[in-house]
């Protein structure tokens, strides 16, 4: 007894007197404990290895190299209570780290800023969080397991995180009215993966080089909006968008293109899908046992396969601009009054070979259409395909114009000389 | 080597025939690019860029086939090639002036008439993406040059003119009309795992193929073929994709000339 006595006693002794760097590391946690509510704690730059608890809304705040390098069994920041704000922190896991999750959270009413983690387990774990707002913060993984885990969290925001290689970007799962805007997700499984939540808004994110760029399973009033998911192609099932059991939504606006399939829809009704800009994936757009969706006003260019569906009903297909149509306008309302259905025969051509996908748009390929076409009940028509592009943007400036007419006249004078010295008798 | 490719430009701007490929570019490009105010300013690939790239497809290749295998033939029916063959010239030298000399007609008519359309669209108000321009432009004086090369192997080879066109028309026929259809039926006679290796050996066999891809790769629209070819995308869009270009434009002018020189050795001293 008097033995422990003694140990304490030197343990104070040191603690208080010298080794700096020993007392800081053992106090932090009982720092924080000691701290009023609302106060602010600053961390400067250094490198931490203690696992924290935040209980009570206070203010973490780091500066640029302040690192949390956790090599226990518990989160390198616990965060619960309310009203907890923590700010410009690095968390790296360490290869002992055995916690499932570098930062783990409930309760309401937080705001994350600046944060970046690197850990081969679960980036942010949020359970039963609600109004809380996620900003600026970093996730890179080892593709095992999500960026954010969400579980029963609502009302919460995530803006401007940038999530890379890990299994899904975002991952909800009975977590409704949570919103997500400006998040670039990259190199994962998912990009954003919802299921059984509703009232979900996603706007202005992109999602490149996953397996699927946004998997949404089961909700209803979601808005899906002006994201980017592009070149999600690296599976063979790989999808831009998929939708399964999703009713009453609103998707709009995005630009999926370079994917395998641009937007896969499964068992879903009551959407609207408009405004879509879907280019140059294998499938454009795959539908499958829909019911009253309104599908207007998209943009189908150099997809290998615009629009396929099977088993719809009372589905509105109209108004959507068909790169690869024949359009004819005769009373001038911009509408074609050819109907355009796309044809899979190409398609069915490249799925039992892959290889032959190379013929896409080949000058031979007529011929080859013309011998194998579909039969029409395979096809899908939109009565009415627009004349022009609406959605394209114009992107040339003015600036580009002197160049052009220097191009043109320099190509001009050039030929006009060859051709006048050839002529010209010597 | 000069004075064959002087006297090769010379003959080929003084005929009347000459300009009447003038007046076809420069409708054909015209009326292409009134296609394109529909996705005006769009610089990648989409079904206009296909649409012209297939007419240029079926043009260029079968006008520079005739033209090339034509400019030898000619001068071998009309005993040209029998004087010339009196004179101290070289069979390279003479295959290369004359290749010379066509390519600058060529491209020298080419260009007079793509700038003129480019002129008629920019005024007529349709925003043309340049970049977009440059790319058709560029794929077009490449398949001039790959099928000027081809016709004029193609006259060292034919004995005639009427040889040489029927040569002509069926070499562009098989290359650029029914290349697809005889590969799928070819290829459904080999094992499965075979027709991936054997499609890209295609591709770099039909020069036409090999650009038309090229292109389509350089215009970041290689997804549209799909996974098997990931390799082929990755590759050409590399750095090394222009090294790759040129290199295969230097190997396809060595093989077909160095074939083509041995042919016409041989015809030298019949």
């Amino acid at each position: 007894m008097k033995m422990l006595v003694k140990l304490i006693f030197l343990a104070v002794m040191i603690s208080l007197l010298g080794g700096k760097e020993g007392a800081a590391e053992g106090t932090l946690q009982s720092q924080i404990d000691a701290l009023p509510d609302g106060a602010v704690f600053k961390l400067a730059a250094g490198i931490y290895d203690e696992a924290l608890v935040l209980k009570k809304p206070i203010i973490l705040e780091g500066t640029n190299g302040t690192i949390l390098k956790v090599c226990s069994s518990e989160p390198a920041l616990s965060i619960s209570g309310k009203k907890v704000m923590v700010k410009q922190v690095k968390i790296i896991g360490c290869q002992k780290a055995e916690s499932p999750a570098a930062i783990f959270i409930s309760g309401k009413q937080h705001q994350l800023e600046d944060i970046t983690v690197e850990y081969d387990h679960l980036g942010l774990e949020l359970e039963e969080v609600n109004n809380s707002t996620f900003r600026n913060i970093s996730v890179t993984g080892k593709n095992k397991k999500n960026g954010f885990d969400l579980w029963e969290s609502n009302h919460n925001t995530f803006e401007d995180c940038r999530i890379d290689h890990v299994q899904d970007g975002f991952y909800l799962e009975s977590s409704h009215n949570n919103t997500f805007s400006g998040n670039t997700i990259s190199n994962s499984r998912y990009g954003l993966h919802v299921m059984f939540s509703d009232y979900i808004t996603v706007k202005n994110n992109r999602s490149t080089g996953n397996f699927t760029g946004a998997m949404v399973m089961g909700t209803n009033y979601s808005v899906i909006a002006d994201n980017q998911l592009m070149e999600n192609n690296q599976n063979v099932n790989a999808q831009g968008l998929l939708l399964y059991d999703v009713h009453d939504s609103i998707i709009n606006n995005n630009r999926i293109s370079h994917n395998r399939v641009g937007m896969f829809v499964e068992d879903s009704s009551g959407n609207k899908i408009k405004g879509n800009e879907i280019t140059a994936n294998f499938i454009g757009a795959q539908m499958n046992r829909i019911e009253k969706n309104m599908i207007v006003g998209n943009t189908f260019i150099s997809n290998v396969n615009d629009f396929q569906a099977t088993d719809g009903t009372d589905n509105k297909i109209q108004r959507n601009y068909w790169d690869a149509a024949l359009k004819l306008d005769t009373d001038g309302d911009g509408k074609s009054n050819l109907p355009h259905s796309a044809d899979p025969f190409f398609l069915n051509l490249a799925r039992e070979t892959p290889p032959y996908q190379l013929f896409f748009q080949h000058p031979g390929m007529t011929l080859l259409q013309k011998m194998l076409k579909s039969p029409e009940e395979l096809l899908v028509t939109d009565k009415e395909p627009l004349m022009n592009n609406v959605l394209h943007k114009q992107q040339q400036s003015n600036q580009q114009k002197p160049i052009f007419w220097f191009i043109c006249a320099a190509m001009i004078v050039s030929s006009l000389l060859i051709i006048y010295f050839g002529r010209k008798r010597t | 080597m000069r004075n064959l490719w002087l006297s090769e430009w010379k003959t080929m701007t003084r005929q009347r025939s000459y300009f009447l490929f003038l007046i076809l570019w420069g409708l054909v490009f015209s009326l292409l690019f009134l296609l394109e105010r529909n996705n005006a300013g769009l610089s990648s690939f989409t079904n206009v860029t296909g649409t012209i790239v297939n007419i240029l497809l079926y043009l260029l290749p079968l006008f520079m086939l005739i033209i090339g295998s034509f400019s030898i033939t000619n001068e071998m029916e009309s005993g040209q090639w029998q004087l010339l063959c009196t004179y101290p010239v070289s069979i390279p030298a003479y295959l290369f002036g004359k290749f010379a000399g066509l390519i600058t007609a060529q491209a020298a008519v080419f260009t007079l008439s793509f700038a003129i359309s480019m002129a008629i669209g920019m005024l007529s108000g349709i925003q043309l993406s340049l970049s977009w321009l440059l790319g058709i432009y560029l794929f077009s004086l490449l398949l001039i040059y790959v099928f000027l090369i081809l016709g004029l192997f193609i006259g060292t080879v034919a004995k005639t003119r009427w040889k040489a066109l029927m040569t002509s028309v069926a070499i562009w026929f098989f290359l650029i009309m029914i290349w697809p259809t005889a590969l799928i039926a070819i290829l459904g006679l080999v094992p499965y795992p075979l027709i991936d290796p054997l499609m890209k050996l295609a591709m770099v066999l039909n020069p036409a193929e090999f650009l038309r891809i090229f292109l389509i790769i350089q215009w970041d629209s290689g997804a549209v073929f799909g996974g098997s070819y990931d390799g082929v995308v990755h590759l050409f869009q590399s750095g090394a994709g222009w090294s790759i270009l040129f290199g295969y434009m230097i190997a396809y002018v060595f093989v077909l000339f160095s074939l083509a020189i041995l042919f016409l050795r041989r015809r030298r001293f019949l």
